[in-house]
Formats: C-alpha cells, sequence, structure tokens
C-alpha cells in the first residue's frame, strides 16, 4: 500500500512540472504576502500562520485539498485575523504551479452569482466570503457573519495581499 | 455580533436543496406515523432528529431521548470524542455546542477521562458563546499524541489494513461527532466519513489516490470503499452529527453556500444516521455509495422502514 502511496504522490506532485516544462522558481517564503498588522487598525494575526507544500495541503485542509493537488499545486500559507471585538477572518494563500492552475481553481472555489470586485485579476464576493486570483496565486477571504463591517474589511485584506503579491510569476 | 441566520441566508436564495427542514422532509410523515404505533411509541428509538434553535439544547434532548448519557457509558468509563472540528470556515466543522453538550453529558456521567481524538482548529471552542461558562469542561479534555497502530481489517474488501489513532483502543467508549455537509467528491460527508479523522496521513493518502487514477476525484468507489471498510475497526456507541448550519457546496472545507435546519440528529448507528442526514442535502441514502458500501457490510440498516426513528422540536 505504501508503494502505491508514494508511486501516486510523485505523479500527482510532479505530472504538471513535467507538461509544463517549467524553470524551478527559487522558494521565498510566502510569508511575505501576509499583510502586515500595522496596515490593519485594530486587527492582529490570530495565532502563528500555518503553511504547507504540495501534498502537505492533506494535513491542513484534509479532502478540500484534492483539488488543488490535481489543479497543480505547489505551497500555501494560512492565516486568521482577529479584531478587540473578537471578530475573525481567515485568509488562505495558495501558490499554483501556473497562472493556469491559479485560474482553473478560482473557477472552482467561485460561484457564478458571486459579485464582480477589483482585486487582482479577477475576484468575486459571495455572502460571507471572497475569492480572487493574481498570477499564479489563488487567495480566499472569509468571515463568520455577513455584516458590511465584516465584508468590508474581506475586501481591505484581499488588497493588501494583491499588492504583495507581484504580478509576474 | 450578527451571525449568519436561516433567514439572511434564504433571503439570499443562499438555501439549496441543502435547506429541507426537517417538517418538509419525506421523513417526517414515516416518523411520525411510526411514532403513532402503540408498540413503537414504549420502546426507544433507534434515532432521533431535534430541530431547535439552540444547538446545545438540541444535542442534550436527543441524547435524552436515545435513554441519556447513562444507556452508552459507566461511570469510570474512558470516553473518546472524534469530532470534526478540523475546518475553520463555517458550516465546514460541527457546532463547538454541539460537542460541548456531548463533553459535558459525559463529565456528568461519570467519564474518568475524555480523549478528543482529531485535535480541532485554532479557535474552534472560542467560536462558542458557551466556552466561557464551561471552561471547566474544555479543561478536562486530552487530545489527541498523533501516534498511529496499525490495524488489520479482515473484513475489508480493499483496505486490509489501516494506521489508527492509537487513543481509540484505550476507550471504553467512542462517540462519533460529525456535521452533515456537501462533500465535493462523495457528495455527503457525515458519521462514517468522518472516521477518516482516525488515521494516519499515509492512511488517507490512499484513500484519496490509491488507485493511481488521476482526475478529479477520479476513483470515487475506491474512496467510498476504503470509508466502508475503515468504518469496520470499532462501530461507535453513539454518533451524533450537526445539521444545523452546514455547507451545500464546496465542502468538505469551504467556504460555500450554507444551509440551515436548525436540527442535531443522534443515533446508534453510523450507516443510519448517514441514510436520514443526507437528505438535507437532497440527496437519498442510493446516491452516497459509501452508505450502501457500509451497510452491505453489515454496519447498519440505511431503509428508513426498517428503523425507529423520532422527530420533535424544542
Amino acid at each position: 500500500m505504501i508503494l502505491l502511496i508514494l508511486l501516486s504522490w510523485c505523479i500527482v506532485s510532479f505530472s504538471p512540472i513535467f507538461s509544463q516544462a517549467e524553470e524551478p522558481r527559487p522558494k521565498e517564503s510566502l510569508l511575505h504576502l501576509l499583510p502586515l498588522e500595522s496596515d490593519l487598525k485594530g486587527w492582529k494575526l490570530d495565532g502563528e500562520p500555518q503553511t504547507a507544500e504540495g501534498i502537505r495541503l492533506f494535513e491542513l485542509i484534509n479532502g478540500g485539498a484534492e483539488e488543488y493537488v490535481k489543479e497543480g499545486f505547489s505551497r500555501a500559507v494560512m492565516a486568521t485575523y482577529r479584531n478587540n471585538e473578537g471578530k475573525r477572518i481567515n485568509l488562505d494563500i495558495y501558490e499554483m504551479l501556473s497562472p493556469e492552475s491559479a485560474k482553473s481553481i478560482y473557477r472552482k472555489k467561485t460561484g457564478e452569482k458571486g459579485q464582480k470586485i477589483s482585486v487582482g485579476e479577477e475576484a468575486a464576493m459571495e455572502d460571507y466570503y471572497l475569492n480572487f486570483r493574481k498570477g499564479t496565486y489563488q487567495v480566499t477571504l472569509s468571515g463568520y457573519d455577513t455584516q458590511r463591517e465584516t465584508l468590508e474589511w474581506l475586501l481591505r485584506l484581499a488588497r493588501l495581499v494583491a499588492e504583495r503579491i507581484s504580478a509576474s510569476p | 455580533m450578527d451571525h449568519i441566520t436561516r433567514r439572511s441566508f434564504l433571503k439570499r436564495g443562499a438555501c439549496l436543496g441543502g435547506g429541507v427542514l426537517l417538517s418538509q422532509s419525506p421523513l417526517s410523515g414515516l416518523a411520525q406515523s411510526r411514532l403513532q404505533a402503540p408498540p413503537a411509541s414504549e420502546m426507544k428509538p433507534d434515532l432521533v432528529a431535534v430541530k431547535g434553535k439552540d444547538p446545545y439544547v438540541n444535542t442534550l434532548r436527543a441524547i435524552q431521548e436515545l435513554g441519556g448519557i447513562e444507556t452508552f457509558m459507566r461511570r469510570g468509563d474512558r470516553v473518546g470524542v472524534l469530532v470534526n472540528s478540523p475546518f475553520k470556515n463555517i458550516g465546514a466543522s460541527v457546532n463547538p455546542d454541539v460537542a460541548l453538550a456531548v463533553i459535558e453529558k459525559c463529565l456528568e456521567g461519570g467519564a474518568k477521562e475524555i480523549r478528543y481524538l482529531k485535535d480541532p482548529h485554532r479557535g474552534y471552542w472560542e467560536r462558542s458563546p458557551k466556552s466561557g461558562e464551561l471552561a471547566t469542561v474544555l479543561k478536562a479534555l486530552k487530545y489527541e499524541s498523533g501516534d498511529h497502530v496499525k490495524v488489520e481489517i479482515p473484513g475489508g474488501l480493499i483496505l486490509k489494513d489501516a494506521r489508527v489513532l492509537k487513543e481509540l483502543w484505550d476507550c471504553d467508549v467512542f462517540i462519533n461527532i460529525s456535521i452533515t455537509k456537501h462533500h465535493q467528491g462523495v457528495l455527503y460527508s457525515g458519521a462514517l466519513k468522518n472516521m477518516m479523522g482516525l488515521c494516519s496521513f499515509l492512511t488517507n493518502s490512499y484513500f484519496h489516490l490509491g488507485t493511481l487514477k488521476l482526475g478529479w476525484f477520479a476513483d470515487l468507489d475506491h474512496l467510498s470503499q476504503c470509508i466502508a471498510d475503515l468504518n469496520l475497526i470499532r462501530k461507535p456507541d453513539l454518533c451524533i452529527s450537526d445539521a444545523t448550519t452546514f455547507l451545500t457546496e464546496k465542502g468538505p472545507y469551504g467556504p460555500g453556500k450554507l444551509a440551515v435546519a436548525e436540527t442535531v440528529v443522534a443515533s446508534t448507528n453510523g450507516v443510519s444516521l448517514d441514510a436520514f442526514c443526507c437528505r438535507f442535502l437532497g440527496l437519498q441514502p442510493e446516491d452516497v455509495l459509501m452508505i450502501g458500501k457500509a451497510s452491505r457490510h453489515g454496519l447498519g440498516e440505511m431503509k428508513h422502514d426498517r428503523i425507529r426513528i423520532k422527530s420533535l422540536s424544542v
């Protein structure tokens, strides 16, 4: 069984790389994409951000990882911000292997009914969450209610992340 | 706090098929007609569905209707609770008030120790308004070690062994607390699927990728059979499913559209529980491969005319 798992891991993890023949990029931490607390009035990181590479994404989001891994996932950073009133916003930044992979996963994460907004190359706000993509990145932000203040902070955080993402992969 | 309410989501048209209310479900008539039969009313139900505004109260009532916590445990028992709570998005993890109600009842029942068999996401308990007043309950919990042991599954059709959390075998009583929600692969996630929370990363990787088929959840039959086989390792003494607020799309992780059914369901059997709860997502038990496969293993009844169901509102 272990042999099967290792084989499948190799195939799933590396086939998109082989097929696209990309040059390997130097690995810089994704932590620099997280908005700074100094840019967020009254909001702070709630605990240490979590990171994952390749198939290890399953350890962070369990079955939710399947769609990412199969679309060509590279790595991710996840953080939660909390304000003085105890309100929380979750931020998940996924680096995919190519802009096409990011576009494809963005399509799966967003619905048709979302409100189109101006963040990155494409973005949509739905009920209590926001998705956008830019370059090789697909980003999801989510809150726990539909208050106007929450939605405004989702948008503000998203724009801060988008500014930090380099336009070219 | 303006939490997401049933009203706000109905307004937004967010409740899809999952917004099925128990009173309108095909099961409600069945449940009522069965309860009207005099012999059945004298017996404890096999499955209870409690609808109400407060998930904590619903859970307490559901346990009571099944005979009380003393039906499932004795004083001095070690209790293991497997709570689907690793996902931070709303509707993707069990409402913490549901888990708190079960844990509190176990402590009241004299549990010597309560093992939390799958660590919750950070900030999980703080999502509950009751976490402050129940701080002593939370302090009593012991969390998972992360150590897994190999378990043989002779009756498994595909899964012949699995690496499972060691503490499961230290528990006298095992309680499975799942959330009813959408799953992009197997369509529905509940009690049977929750058992994957006990397994190691390598075992779960085999579930997802073991046949080497590439593509979007490329081998659902394999995944579903592995889940059914895994459930042979140990049947829970009590299963509870949170169908209060849950994902109706983009599960298991979300975020996605939510439905609010304000219901907590409890049963002594995971197959019957899942066969009942999948209807909150507009699914029939036959639509969810793992339910039929688990039933064929003899793990439980998926036909509701063969079990005693009680539904009530509080």
